[in-house]
């Protein structure tokens, strides 16, 4: 049935190959698998949805408690002043939030019930048991507070490597940096590291189905140096005092978030 | 312009590289005998067509139905013998994407999104779709495409690099920059051309052949440009969609050029007698789908979406459970209002009403009537529950919510 006969069968790519620039299986596997663009990019749209939907279907917002990396040491006061001021960004911009302690309660609540949601032997998650104790929570949440979403506070690392390289990675470094040289025990670093571990501020917000509505990373600082010479650690700490730093990290964190006009009560 | 010997040299070389080094783009369709010898640049294409087939069965990113992957191939094939010869061979698959669009690889493989096919109304649209996909194939568009391209690239690069060269000799080393800068911006726009489709020129051609296709094959031409309309339809405040078939302008194109068309029909037998339109074949064979693309939609908190296809599930299926349960789901989840509830309610006690033994209508049932103070109704359904699936896991809290209902 076939008229043609099959060029793969008389290839002789191998030869030509550098003749010709073959982006077309690149391009059409990224434009069929989509994926979100990167903090990176130019592009990047922390908001997922129309701003009007969002509006429409968003007016109150449980906080999920602030989540930090292992080796960042919070005090109890820490947290809550980290996760009091998200908090007060939300609620300028028109949104009523639940302080942490709402979801966080039925959470530990729901998951004690089932027996908890990790694995106590390998530390695995139950993804089963996970999406029924998160079902419980924001059914409870939006049953009782008519909460719609729920944020996820979160410092996390992102280690930016020059191998493989991505974006403009000077530029991000030195944005992470607060748009300074990076510094080697006090001082400017002249050369150029091999990789920086920065750490960011990141928020999720997400409806009941648990799909993202809300995405955003913003770099709050650097905690690691790694350079020819050797290596520099800092304390994750540092970025934290004093808090004005972060909280202008945090105004970035929330300023693609639409904005109620007028703050509105649940119905 | 006074140039020096040396100047005019290079000038000489960079006309005579543009001819030498441009390829034809003017190349036979694929049916037919002048379409046997295949150039390598072509032959590159189909290999990467044949790896970007693999990559998508690896992947489990194709939508498994039997059933509407024969439909869809069938209608192709349909189309095939009204557009050249029939002796074609063309592969039509679905893919597990809830974002609109449609593509033809070079090699004949067709990838349609679930998410345009829930958009489609019937089998003319779905003809229209496929017409115009196919002719980018039997018309070899990518190679077209490519080559231009190629030629446009060898274009730039002779004539800028003889500027360069020019500029350079010339005792300009900052003209001989900026020029080569030029051409590594014009190697970019170059490369955004492939990825944002084909010419208009290309793209015409494709509405022409695709349009006589699918009228000779016997479909009814007046729902060619209706796809284009549906397609268009503002829903969640004109969401921005990544692909060819969700951008409003280049939809809009495709709509005045089928209006276009289908004016000139006017008057023939084909408009005056029009043929099948297959509404209700279309919907037997998208009926699973819709479901699992509102699923996919929810995914992506495109909820507008998932509630007009699960609408339009039930207008196809009124006595399936599945669906009644689905459309509980939307609306309970996603409730914007009080009346948002009620149709939740609605919804599931359909669905137990339809399939008395299935426990998750009976939870999702149990668990709403509690949050609206119905106990009593919900004592009972959040019983049948456990009764049907002991075995629950979420049993213990099901138990402490059952023992605080006031059953007074």
């Amino acid at each position: 049935m076939i008229s043609r006969k099959n060029p793969l069968q008389t290839s002789r790519l191998a030869d030509r190959r550098y003749l010709y620039p073959r982006p077309l299986a690149v391009i059409a596997i990224l434009l069929i698998i989509g994926g979100s663009p990167t903090w990176a990019d130019d592009d990047y749209q922390p908001l997922k949805i129309p701003a009007e939907s969002f509006l429409n279907r968003v007016k109150v917002i449980a906080m999920e408690p602030f989540t930090v990396p292992v080796d960042v040491v919070l005090s109890g006061e820490l947290r809550i002043k980290l996760e009091q001021i998200l908090l007060e960004e939300l609620e300028n911009r028109g949104y009523q939030v639940l302080p942490s302690i709402e979801f966080d309660s039925r959470w530990q609540r729901y998951s004690e019930q089932i027996g908890g949601v990790y694995d106590p032997q390998t530390g695995i998650r139950d993804e089963e048991k996970y999406g029924i104790v998160w079902d419980f929570t924001t059914r409870e949440l939006q049953n009782r507070f008519h909460a719609q979403a729920v944020a996820d506070p979160n410092i996390f690392y992102r280690e930016l490597t020059l191998y493989p390289r991505f974006g403009d990675l000077v530029n991000i470094i030195w944005k992470i940096a607060g748009n300074t040289a990076v510094q080697w025990s006090g001082s400017p670093l002249t050369e150029r590291p091999s990789y920086v571990n920065g750490a960011w501020v990141g928020m999720g917000i997400y409806d009941a189905e648990r799909a993202k509505l809300y995405s955003v990373g913003v770099p709050l600082g650097y905690v690691a140096v790694y350079a020819l010479r050797g290596r520099e650690l800092l304390p994750a700490e540092r970025l934290l005092d004093p808090l004005d730093h972060y909280r202008e990290v945090v105004a970035v964190v929330v300023k693609d978030l639409p904005q109620h006009s007028i703050a509105q009560s649940p119905q | 312009v006074h140039l020096t010997r040396v100047q005019l040299a290079w000038l000489t070389v960079g006309v005579l590289g543009l001819g030498s080094g441009c390829v034809s783009t003017r190349v036979p369709p694929v049916a037919g005998p002048e379409a046997i010898p295949i150039d390598l640049d072509e032959q590159e294409l189909w290999e990467d067509s044949a790896k970007f087939d693999e990559y998508m069965s690896d992947r489990k990113y194709v939508y498994e139905d039997e059933a509407l992957q024969q439909y869809v191939q069938s209608v192709a094939e349909r189309l095939l013998p009204h557009m050249g010869e029939s002796d074609v061979e063309t592969t039509a698959r679905i893919l597990k994407d809830p974002f609109r669009n449609a593509i033809c690889l070079p090699n004949g493989s067709v990838y349609l999104h679930s998410g345009i096919l829930a958009s489609l109304e019937n089998e003319a649209q779905l003809a229209t779709l496929l017409g115009h996909e196919l002719s980018h194939y039997l018309r070899r568009h990518s190679l077209k495409e490519k080559r231009s391209a190629e030629n446009r690239r060898t274009v730039a690069n002779v004539f800028l690099g003889t500027l360069v060269v020019i500029a350079a000799l010339g005792g300009d080393p900052a003209a001989a920059i900026s020029l080569g800068h030029d051409a590594n911006s014009a190697m970019e726009s170059l490369l955004d051309h492939q990825v944002n489709g084909y010419s208009q020129d290309l793209e015409r051609e494709a509405d022409k052949l695709g349009f006589q296709a699918m009228v000779a094959a016997g479909y009814d031409p007046r729902e060619a440009p209706r796809i284009f309309r549906v397609l268009m339809a503002e829903r969640e405040a004109q969401v921005p969609e990544p692909y060819y078939y969700g951008s409003h302008p280049r939809v809009e194109e495709r709509l005045r050029s089928y209006e276009k068309r289908l004016s000139k029909i006017k008057g023939t037998l084909a408009y005056r007698e029009p043929g099948r339109v297959g509404k209700a074949d279309y919907e037997e064979h998208i009926a699973e789908l819709l479901l699992r693309n509102a699923e996919l939609n929810l995914r992506l908190a495109r909820v507008d979406f998932a509630r007009e296809e699960v609408a339009r599930y039930l207008e196809i299926a009124p006595q399936n459970a599945d669906g009644h349960f689905f459309q509980g789901q939307v609306y309970r989840k996603h409730s914007r209002s009080p009346q948002d509830l009620a149709l939740a309610v609605d919804s599931y006690e359909r669905a137990v009403a339809l399939r008395p033994e299935d426990a998750a209508s009976r939870r999702e049932l149990g668990l709403l009537y509690r949050s609206l103070d119905r106990h009593l109704e919900a004592k009972a359904q959040l019983d049948a529950y456990l009764e049907i699936k002991p075995e629950a896991i979420d049993r213990p809290i099901i138990e402490s919510y059952i023992s605080t209902l006031d059953l007074e």
